[in-house]
């Protein structure tokens, strides 16, 4: 299993699925809308992403099904995750990379306010 | 509530999860395709048509990532080489969402796109089926036939006469040759006769064709000997439409133009040879008699191994000698040089498309230049595009996007967006072709085939891959190629302005240019288009309805007289009928048509000068008055014309000119053979000159012959045309048609049409190629006024500050106004020099002259109209934004800064 620091910087899906599984327990399709909301709309989600990273992210220990006793494949659309103890260390490790990253970046481009 | 397309889309989404490693697809591939099918529903306008190329970029670049296992850890993007296979499909997927939340941008882009394309692919389609795919038969292309001129008696082209074909098969240039000749005749139907093509071949034409029979034998050599048993092949559709394809028609007999034929074979499917929709085939023979050379029939040979066309031209032009010779004694030393006498091997997929040809290319051209126009106003978008990003490009590169990142974003929006409007283009590609199948197949050879096939679709795939990199390449200049610091702090800098202007400068110029040549073609096809709405044709075309009628084999003259008379009476007691009279030939219809020299007694036999060829017209005594032809001298033709001992002739004002200048022809005595035992006839009138030959043709001298009275001169006919001038409002014909069945149920109608279709149809293709190069030109006049207006605005908006810095410093709002109006025409004025250059460049290549009518390609006055037009749009499109620059108010736009 990688350590927390290998796996960032986090894609973009992955963080989405962490910080929407972070609130509450979410069915696939249940991610896919609290991500579509909390964006605006601008991230959607496709089938795809949205399961090729939920089964990544099992692998990797940062989230979980609810019933343990379910069959893989076994109508995985309605099965429910919810994020473990690693996975809400790396959320909150990528929140702070990011925010560090921000700052710096509002700094870069601050003077252009001031240069007319 | 799902839709046949939605349904449509998840089946497609369900197969492309083939992609993945079947373990992943059995565990997650069923929620997967749930979750596509629910966000299929939920999604509306264009989310809803982005959702399948979306979700399928998303799919195939997860799906490869996993097959080369990059997805085993958990760092999809990170570095290693197989990381690379799951990145186009993210990339591509991202560009998809960014290219969603933008309809302005990607909705225009599309429709252009899709525009372009879709014309572009249809016409290559047609052009692909019609001029460019080799014959469908194995060796096609060796297959020739000849080809004769004789330009010294008013003959351009004609086909063969047994006397070339016996000629032609001693020839080592080739290894078969066959003549065959198509034929309508009466089929003899158990309720009603109909009419039907046969194609009456020699024994030799169908392997040389590589056919071979689906059911039966073809023909052997003893079919066509005098005596043999008449029998008919079956074409492959008559089997199965008239025969219901029953294994047992063989040795069932037909009735075909009065013949019992014994049916011995059936073709093969596919087989539309010469053209699709003949029914039957007969064996065909050459007839023993030459007389002085009946082109009528038609001639295929394969060249022989080893054989080129200059080869078979070479020896085919020394063996004309040999061919005039079997003409018979009447053909003098020396004709050859008077006739100008010449034959000519071409290929025969050339002589099928020969009429088509210049058309076809100047339509593909002109959808070219569309596409290219098209293109550049994409271009154009991107380019816009590309300016509003600047920031989001430096911030993301800010964030750690290196430049190859960005790069493959941009790529994968330029491909996204290319491949998008193709695919939409190819849409409405196959439904144009399909369209353009159902209207024209019957007058384009080749067109049945025409679709969009792998080429088309090859084609379509290029066009992509070199759009996507264009539009890609146009934010990789602006973006990539300076430093993301610089450009997020310094904002704009003015030389980067400059040069981002002189491109969109230059798009504009081209645009401007390929519109111009477009105008020009266009304004030349409309020109060509009133000359020939304005050929006089000679008669009075409105309200005059030509019904053909199929009189089968029985052509004996004394009872074509009566049945004609039978027909004109029934027709003529009808209340919408004026005037009615017979012939045997449709106006402007030149097929059938016969003809000879006119020797004049008592007139000394020009020597030296070749005799000019008279065509021979049959008719009945109203046929002058029903069609309003001018009766310029003599007496009108009565009903005991056709019993007269001298029969009597009449001439037209062309034939009168050549052969009695200013004397009066009337009362002459002429010969339509210089054997002294042929017919004698008088001439009792002469009459207007029509156009028979198309709107295209000139008139040619013309003798007319009332129907009944013995003639060597002209020959049987099997179409009786009935002429009607009706008096009341249109839509007589219904009525015609019943009074003409119910009067003679045995000589079925084979079109009836008004003068005016006639007309119509003659001018189609010039009709179809004036409707096209105008639609091409007003989208080429339209984005090319677009391009200008995006250019203009662009500039002034930059240049807001420093207009109103020059105000506040004095400048006049007209003199700003003026310098507005200067700098965009700048771009335009070049654009036009060049199109003006260009245009003139094509009209040398001659194929806008070939289809051009009484107009030349490089008319001034077309040239300087399109100029001016073209001018004056891209004067409005500058104008709009100029006026706006001149109206500001400095102290808003200081104030604003």
């Amino acid at each position: 299993m990688p350590a927390i620091d290998d796996l960032m910087p986090l894609k973009p899906a992955w963080f989405h699925i962490l910080l929407a599984l972070g609130e509450q327990p979410l069915h696939g399709f249940g991610v896919r809308d609290v991500v579509l909301a909390r964006t605006a709309g601008r991230v959607t989600l496709w089938p795809a992403t949205l399961y090729g990273s939920i089964a990544d992210m099992c692998a990797a220990a940062l989230i979980e099904p609810l019933a343990e006793d379910a069959e893989p494949g076994d109508d995985a659309r309605r099965r429910y995750y919810r994020i473990t103890p690693r996975g809400r260390r790396l959320l909150r490790a990528e929140g702070e990379r990011l925010a560090a990253l921000a700052s710096a970046a509002r700094a870069l481009s601050a003077p252009e306010q001031g240069a007319r | 509530m799902s839709t046949g397309r939605e349904r449509l889309a998840v089946r497609a989404y369900r197969a492309a999860l083939r992609l993945y490693p079947r373990a992943f697809r059995e565990a997650w591939g069923e929620p997967m395709a749930q979750e596509f099918a629910a966000a299929l529903e939920a999604a509306s306008g264009l989310d809803r048509v982005l959702a399948l190329p979306a979700a399928l970029a998303d799919l195939a670049g997860d799906a490869l990532a996993r097959r080369a296992g990059s997805r085993r850890g958990p760092h999809g993007a990170g570095g290693g080489p197989a990381a690379w296979l799951g990145r186009p499909g993210r990339e591509l997927a991202q560009a998809a969402r960014a290219l969603r939340r933008r309809p302005a941008f990607t909705l225009p882009a599309l429709v252009t796109l899709a525009l372009g394309v879709g014309a572009a692919l249809s016409v290559f389609a047609v052009v692909d089926a019609v001029l460019l795919r080799p014959l469908p038969y194995p060796g096609g292309e060796r297959l020739v036939t000849v080809v004769h001129h004789a330009p010294g008696m008013d003959m351009a082209e004609l086909p063969n006469a047994p006397a070339s074909v016996r000629t032609y098969r001693e020839a080592r240039a080739f290894d078969i040759v066959a003549a065959y000749h198509t034929q309508a005749h009466n089929l003899q139907g158990p309720e009603r006769t109909e009419r039907v093509e046969v194609l009456e071949a020699e024994p030799s034409l169908f392997p040389m064709l590589g056919a071979s029979a689906r059911l039966g034998r073809l023909f052997e050599e003893a079919d066509a000997l005098p005596d043999a048993p008449q029998v008919a092949l079956l074409s492959h559709e008559t089997w199965q439409t008239r025969f219901g394809g029953a294994e047992d028609v063989l040795g069932r007999s037909v009735e075909l133009g009065g013949t019992a034929r014994e049916i011995v074979g059936v073709l093969p499917a596919g087989l539309a040879f010469p053209r699709a929709g003949l029914a039957f085939a007969t064996p065909y023979a050459l007839p023993d008699s030459e007389a002085g050379g009946n082109f009528g029939i038609a001639m295929l040979a394969r060249l022989a191994e080893g054989v080129d066309l200059a080869m078979a031209q070479r020896e085919v032009a020394a063996l004309q000698p040999q061919v005039v010779e079997r003409f018979g004694p009447g053909v003098e030393p020396g004709w050859i040089e008077l006739a100008g006498w010449s034959a000519t091997v071409v290929s025969y997929r050339d002589l099928l498309v020969n009429s088509v040809r210049a058309a076809l290319w100047l339509v593909l051209g002109t959808v070219a230049l569309v596409l290219l126009i098209a293109v550049a106003n994409v271009a154009n978008l991107f380019l816009l595009r590309a300016e509003d990003r600047h920031r989001e490009i430096a911030v993301r590169a800010a964030l750690g996007a290196g430049r190859a990142r960005l790069a493959g974003g941009f790529l994968a929006e330029g491909l996204l967006v290319a491949a998008a409007g193709a695919a939409a283009g190819c849409v409405l590609a196959v439904w144009a072709v399909r369209a353009f199948v159902v209207r024209a197949a019957d007058r384009v050879p080749r067109l049945a085939d025409a679709a969009i096939d792998g080429r088309a679709l090859l084609v379509a795939a290029s066009l992509v891959l070199l759009a996507g990199l264009l539009f890609a390449a146009i934010p990789m200049l602006r973006h990539l190629g300076r430093t993301f610091a610089a450009t997020l702090r310094a904002g704009r800098g003015v030389t980067e302005a400059r040069e981002r202007l002189l491109v969109r400068r230059a798009l504009v110029a081209t645009q401007v240019a390929l519109a111009l040549v477009l105008l020009a073609g266009s304004g030349l096809m409309l020109r060509s288009f009133v000359r020939l709405r304005g050929v006089d044709v000679g008669v009075r075309q409105e309200g005059v309805l030509v019904a053909s009628l199929s009189l089968g084999n029985d052509t004996e003259r004394e009872r074509l007289r009566l049945v004609s008379a039978e027909l004109l009476e029934a027709v003529r007691a009808m209340p919408e009928v004026a005037s009615a009279a017979a012939t045997n030939l449709v106006p402007l219809t030149p097929g059938g048509m016969q003809g000879g020299p006119m020797y004049v007694a008592g007139q000394p036999e020009s020597t030296g000068a070749l005799e000019r060829i008279v065509f021979f017209k049959v008719i009945t005594p109203d046929f002058f008055a029903t069609l309003d032809i001018p009766l310029i001298a003599g007496r009108a033709m009565a009903p005991a014309d056709a019993t007269a001992s001298i029969p009597p002739v009449w001439i037209n004002r062309m034939l009168a000119v050549q052969h009695f200048g200013d004397t009066s022809p009337l009362g002459r005595q002429v010969r339509f053979n210089d054997r002294d035992d042929w017919l004698v006839h008088e001439i009792a009138g002469v009459v207007g000159d029509t156009r028979d030959f198309g709107l295209r043709e000139p008139a040619r001298p013309m003798a007319f012959f009332p129907l009944g009275p013995p003639s060597q001169a002209y020959g049987g006919f099997s179409t009786l045309n009935v002429v009607v001038r009706t008096a009341g409002p249109a839509g007589a014909a219904p009525a015609l048609r019943r009074v003409l069945e119910r009067t003679r149920p045995d000589l079925p109608v084979v079109h009836l049409l008004s003068l005016e279709e006639a007309v119509a149809r003659d001018m189609a293709e010039t009709t179809l190629t004036v409707l096209i190069l105008g639609l091409a030109a007003a989208a080429a006049l339209l984005l090319g006024a677009v391009g200008i207006y995006g250019v203009i605005a662009y500039a002034v908006g930059r240049r807001a500050r420093e207009i109103a810095i020059r105000m506040a410093l004095g400048a006049r709002a007209a003199g700003v106004h003026r310098m507005v109006l200067r700098q965009g025409m700048q771009p335009v004025a070049l654009g036009m020099l060049l199109g003006l250059g260009a245009a003139l460049l094509l009209s040398r290549a001659g194929l806008m002259a070939s289809v051009l009518f009484e107009t030349s390609a490089r008319d001034p006055a077309i040239l300087a109209g399109v100029t001016f037009l073209l001018g004056a749009v891209a004067a409005v499109a500058t104008y709009v934004p100029a006026r706006r620059a001149a109206r500001v108010d400095p102290a808003d736009v200081l104030r604003a800064e």
